[in-house]
This record gives structure tokens, C-alpha cells and sequence, in this order.
């Protein structure tokens, strides 16, 4: 797509796709940036860290019982009060936050984008309807909800992504539709139409795209709240089981013995409050370079 | 608009056309569903490249009529006929009155201009797409260069190019332009109907322009069309109607539009304006009976049928103005 076809161009150069844009302009934003390769490196940290260590996530050292970090002993945060290794309980922790806060996430997006879309654009009726739902789903007790699944599936993993899920669509549902309401309004939308697009072109041209601002905002507030959430939930027994950790598990744990052994505390709470903190960053980022407008 | 017409010339034929809108009831146990008419009983015809100006006052259903013609709107009663070689989303193209508004703030000039063709000619190449791109960005005075910005970067009187450019790049017929300028400046008006007139002599375009600025109808359009309150009162040619107004309203709308001269504005004797409630209207009166300085009693009795005036003009009023020869 370059343009070769008249020598007097004045303007050469790639036809840059949005995609493009929306990576140049993130790229001018320093916030953003830095906080993009602290998230890099705490995922190649989650995901090789344990590798490197000789000790495993369960494994108790009887002479190292809630020792202070040191280099020498080969335990870089210290160890719990069981003996067990913190660098890698933090790393395996780390994985597990990140992974339900993403998974969990997606999942609400999926579900709550496509409801929120189809009943702002259709409106009337259907959108009635679907928002009924939506609100009777709002009243029930979110607790309530995930001791139910506890008992009658089990502790699961995946448990917890559906539960965290399930809730959070809610309100991106709510928020979408919101947002494609004042959409199908807009004079380009009526543009289309004129122009002899069908429902599908608007919604994927024009509709989708102009979402995406709000979503990406959303997202960056879900994937740290998903976070917390879970560690609530391991905090009542009813997240994540030993020896498996999360970053919100080991917080806990570490608060209780924060007096006497501070280390136990501060190490996964950096990593949790780093999480927290590069995830709005780069949200603030996102946002800015994906919408124009706004940013100038 | 299935209906075709075989008649020579003639694009468009607009027939006993009448919209209606459901009106919101504010009580929550309402028996029966009201109606507003937007408009009533309306009918015209357009013929191949001639300019039919619209003109009327707030709310007297010229958007409506635009909307309706442009397809956006489904007819309550009557019907819009085109001719047989007319593809209505290809051939019938719509500028907007705020232009920026109907540009998606999230894509670039180029495709913004040729959102039309992918959804009418999704086939076309890459190659030929620059190709129109340019040819019709330079058309309306844009520079090609250009292409890769967003909408809110230009100026108003640019964005209403854009919005030109877009509406052009189908090739279309008729092109329904809905108070295209009055959201630009004096200066950037001008510039943009002198667009519009020149791509009509290029093309051969048959332009409606819909608009409340009279002398700007009167410069751009052969024939008129004046509405009130949803209905025909007058049609014709634009001289003659300007000229001799036949109906009561045309008279008023074209005194008190303010004229380029000192000594006349200084003098204007102020035209009071009756207001609607001054006495008790049935439903089946004229509906500018209210407003009318001539009414007589048959005019609350009934609404007048549109009359020939003479072989240039129309008019729905049982006692046209009369002018000595």
C-alpha cells in the first residue's frame, strides 16, 4: 500500500495499520513503557525463577526454619515459618495471581462484551430483558455464590476462575452496553447505514473499535481487583490449597508474623503492589494511545 | 423505495409521503398510542440535476424529509419511487449538517473517504482505491498528503470536504445535503456551496439542499420547496416563488430574513408573529391558520389542497397573495 502512484507525493511511508499507531504512541509514554518490562520481567521471573532454585514450593529446610534472606544459605527472600523457600513460594505465587488475573478477565470480557454490545444495539425489548437479568444476577451474594461451587464441585482451580468470572461480566456487561447506546447514536453509525453497511459492518467498523477505550480501562482496573478477590478468597481457605500459593495467600500469611519476621511480609507485597501498580500505568498508556482524541 | 418510475428525468418521485413518530407517553398506564406527524401528505418530484432547495422553519420536518429520502426513515404512508438505473445506497449520498460528528474520530481521512466502497465495491484493488482517493481528495480541495490524519485535526470546513469527498466517492446521483453549512463560518460556507455547485456542473449531480438560510436557497437551487409544520404550503421555481410569494408563510420567511442594507434594516417595521394559542384551532384547519394575517373562516374548516398557482408554482392556500402585472 505505498504510494507509488504519483511522483508528487509529499507524504511517503507505510500505510500504518491502527495497530501501529497504537504502538508508537505507547511507546512515547515512559510510565507505560518501564512498567511493560517490570511485567515482563516478574513473568520471566514467575516462570523460570523456580526452575532456578534448588529448593521446590513444598520443600522444608529443617535448618532454615524462618530465617531472615540471605545469600549464603541460598534462601534470597528468606523462608516461612515451615521452612519452606520464599523466592520460590513468591515466584510460584506470582504465576498464579497473574494467571487467574488474566484468565479470569478474558473470561469476563467474552462474555460481558458480547451481552453488553447485542443488548445496546438492539435495544428496546431485548435490551429490557437482558438487563433485568444482569440486575437479578447483581443481587445475589457473591460469597454465597462461590461457597455453593466449593461444595458442590470441589476445590478447584478453575472453580475459582469461573467464580471471579462469572461476577465481573456483570459489569463490563453493563458498561459496554452503556457505552454502545450513545454509540449507535453517533452520526458516523448513521453515515454507514446510509452508505449501505449492514449490522455486522457497524458493529465491527465502528461500534467494537470505539469500545476498546473503555474496555482497556476496565481491564486494567478488573486484572488488579481479580487479583485482591483471590486473595480474599485464600485468605478464607477458599482460594488457592497449600502448597500451592498465590501472591494474596503469602501476604496474609506474612502479615500474621510481620513483627518477628518482616521478610515474609515485604517480599510478596512488593510483588503484589509492583503487579498492581504497572497494570494501571499501562492502562493509562493504552488508553491514551489508542484513543486520539484524548490524548492530545 | 422498490418502486421504479419510467417517466424521463425525473430521479426521484416522492408520493402522499407521510411520517409519523410514536410519542413517549409520560404516564405509565397510558391507553392508546399517540402520534406526531413530522410529515403530512407530502409529494414531489426531482429531476436530473437540478438543485430543489428546502427551506423551512425549525421543526417544519426538513431533516425528517432528508432522512426519509436517504432511506433512514421508513414512510408511514405514501411512498418514494426512484428511477429504474438508481442503486439507492450507491447512487443517493448524504452530507451532514455537523460533519465532524459523522466522521469516526478513530479512522484516518483515507478511510473515512472509502468506508463507502468497501461496503459497496469490496472488491476493488488497492491500486484503484489510491487512485479515487487522491482523485476525489483533490476534488474537494484536500490535500492527499493529508490522508493519514484523524478527523478532529482539521477544521470544520475541512471536515465538511471530507464529508463531500465520502459522499462522492460512490459517484453517486443525487446528493441530499442537510444544512450542510450552517455549522461553518461565513467565509467557509461560501467556499463549500461553491464546492458543492461546481461538482454538480462536473458531475452533473442533482443536488436537494435542505437549509433555513433563504438567500443561500435562493442562490443554490432552480426549485424550492417551502415546509410548515410537516406540510407543502408552497413549491416552484425559486425565482418566481422568491418573487411573488404566494402563501402568507413564504411572505413572512422572506421578510424577515435580514438584508446587506443599513438604511432598509434601520426602517423594518417588525413583522409580529401571532402566536399559535390565540384562538381555538380544530384539527382539520390550515395548519398555519394560527399564524396567518389573511385568514378567513373557511381556512378553520379545512386544509387547503395544493393549487397550481401558475406553471411554475404551487400553492396550499385558498387565498394566495396576488401581485398587480
Amino acid at each position: 500500500m505505498s504510494g507509488d502512484i504519483d511522483s508528487t507525493i509529499l507524504f511517503e511511508g507505510p500505510v500504518e495499520s491502527t495497530g501501529r499507531r497504537v504502538w508508537l504512541r505507547l511507546k512515547q509514554n515512559r510510565a507505560a513503557l518501564v512498567s511493560m518490562s517490570l511485567i515482563m520481567v516478574v513473568i520471566v521471573a514467575a516462570l523460570i525463577g523456580p526452575m532456578l532454585s534448588s529448593y521446590s514450593i513444598d520443600d522444608i529446610d529443617y535448618d532454615a526454619i524462618a530465617v531472615a534472606p540471605s545469600i549464603s544459605n541460598g534462601h534470597l527472600f528468606g523462608t516461612d515459618g515451615l521452612g519452606r523457600d520464599l523466592f520460590v513460594r513468591t515466584m510460584e505465587g506470582s504465576r498464579i495471581s497473574l494467571l487467574i488475573g488474566v484468565v479470569a478477565t478474558l473470561v469476563s470480557l467474552l462474555i460481558g462484551i458480547h451481552y453488553g454490545a447485542i443488548a445496546g444495539y438492539y435495544g428496546g425489548r431485548v435490551d429490557a430483558v437482558m438487563m433485568r437479568i444482569v440486575d437479578i444476577l447483581y443481587s445475589m451474594p457473591f460469597m454465597f455464590f462461590v461457597i455453593l461451587l466449593m461444595v458442590f464441585f470441589g476445590r478447584n482451580i478453575f472453580l475459582i476462575f469461573i467464580a471471579i468470572g462469572a461476577i465481573n461480566w456483570l459489569d463490563i456487561a453493563r458498561i459496554v452496553r452503556g457505552q454502545t447506546l450513545s454509540l449507535k447514536q453517533q452520526g458516523y453509525v448513521e453515515a454507514a447505514r446510509i452508505y449501505g453497511a449492514s449490522h455486522w459492518q457497524i458493529i465491527k467498523r465502528h461500534i467494537i473499535p470505539n469500545l476498546f477505550g473503555i474496555v482497556i480501562v476496565y481491564i486494567t482496573l478488573t486484572i488488579p481487583q481479580v487479583i485482591l478477590v483471590e486473595s480474599f478468597l485464600s485468605f478464607l481457605g477458599l482460594g488457592i490449597q497449600e502448597p500451592m500459593t498465590s501472591l494474596g495467600a503469602l501476604v496474609s500469611d506474612g502479615a500474621e508474623e510481620m513483627e518477628s519476621s518482616s521478610w515474609m511480609l515485604i517480599f510478596p507485597a512488593l510483588f503484589l503492589s509492583l503487579l498492581l501498580f504497572c497494570f494501571n500505568f499501562i492502562g493509562d498508556g493504552l488508553r491514551d494511545a489508542i484513543d486520539p482524541k484524548q490524548a492530545d | 423505495m422498490d418502486n421504479t418510475i419510467d417517466a424521463q428525468n425525473v430521479l426521484m418521485r416522492v408520493q402522499q409521503l407521510t411520517v409519523e413518530f410514536p410519542i413517549q407517553s409520560t404516564k405509565i398506564f397510558s391507553l392508546g398510542k399517540q402520534n406526531f406527524q413530522a410529515l403530512s401528505n407530502v409529494s414531489f418530484e426531482i429531476r436530473q440535476g437540478v438543485t430543489l432547495g428546502i427551506v423551512g422553519e425549525s421543526g417544519s420536518g426538513k431533516t425528517t424529509l432528508a432522512r426519509t429520502l436517504a432511506g433512514l426513515i421508513e414512510p408511514t404512508v405514501g411512498s418514494v419511487s426512484i428511477a429504474k438505473n438508481i442503486t439507492p445506497t450507491r447512487d443517493i449520498q448524504f452530507v451532514f449538517q455537523d460533519s465532524l460528528a459523522a466522521l469516526n474520530p478513530r479512522m484516518t481521512v483515507e478511510q473515512l473517504i472509502l468506508e463507502p466502497l468497501d461496503y459497496q465495491l469490496p472488491k476493488m484493488d488497492v491500486q484503484q482505491r489510491q487512485q479515487k482517493l487522491k482523485q476525489s481528495m483533490e476534488q474537494v480541495g484536500l490535500d492527499y498528503a493529508q490522508r493519514q490524519r484523524y478527523a478532529h485535526e482539521f477544521s470544520g470546513g475541512q471536515c465538511q470536504r471530507i464529508g463531500i469527498a465520502r459522499a462522492m466517492i460512490t459517484e453517486p446521483e443525487i446528493l441530499i445535503c442537510d444544512e450542510p453549512v450552517s455549522a461553518l463560518d461565513v467565509s467557509v460556507r461560501a467556499q463549500v456551496i461553491n464546492l458543492l455547485k461546481d461538482l454538480q456542473s462536473q458531475h452533473g449531480l442533482t443536488l436537494i439542499f435542505i437549509a433555513h438560510d433563504l438567500s443561500l436557497v435562493r442562490f443554490i437551487s432552480d426549485e424550492i420547496i417551502v415546509l410548515y409544520r410537516g406540510r407543502i404550503v408552497e413549491q416552484g421555481h425559486t425565482e418566481q416563488v422568491f418573487n411573488h410569494p404566494g402563501h402568507p408563510y413564504t411572505r413572512a420567511l422572506i421578510e424577515v430574513e435580514p438584508r446587506p442594507d443599513p438604511e432598509f434594516e434601520r426602517q423594518r417595521v417588525p413583522v409580529p408573529i401571532r402566536s399559535q394559542n390565540e384562538l381555538e384551532i380544530s384539527e382539520l384547519a390550515c395548519v398555519y391558520v394560527g399564524r396567518c394575517k389573511n385568514r378567513q373562516s373557511k381556512c378553520t374548516q379545512r386544509q387547503p389542497e395544493q393549487r397550481v398557482l401558475s406553471d411554475k408554482q404551487n400553492v396550499a392556500c385558498f387565498y394566495p397573495l396576488k401581485y398587480p402585472k
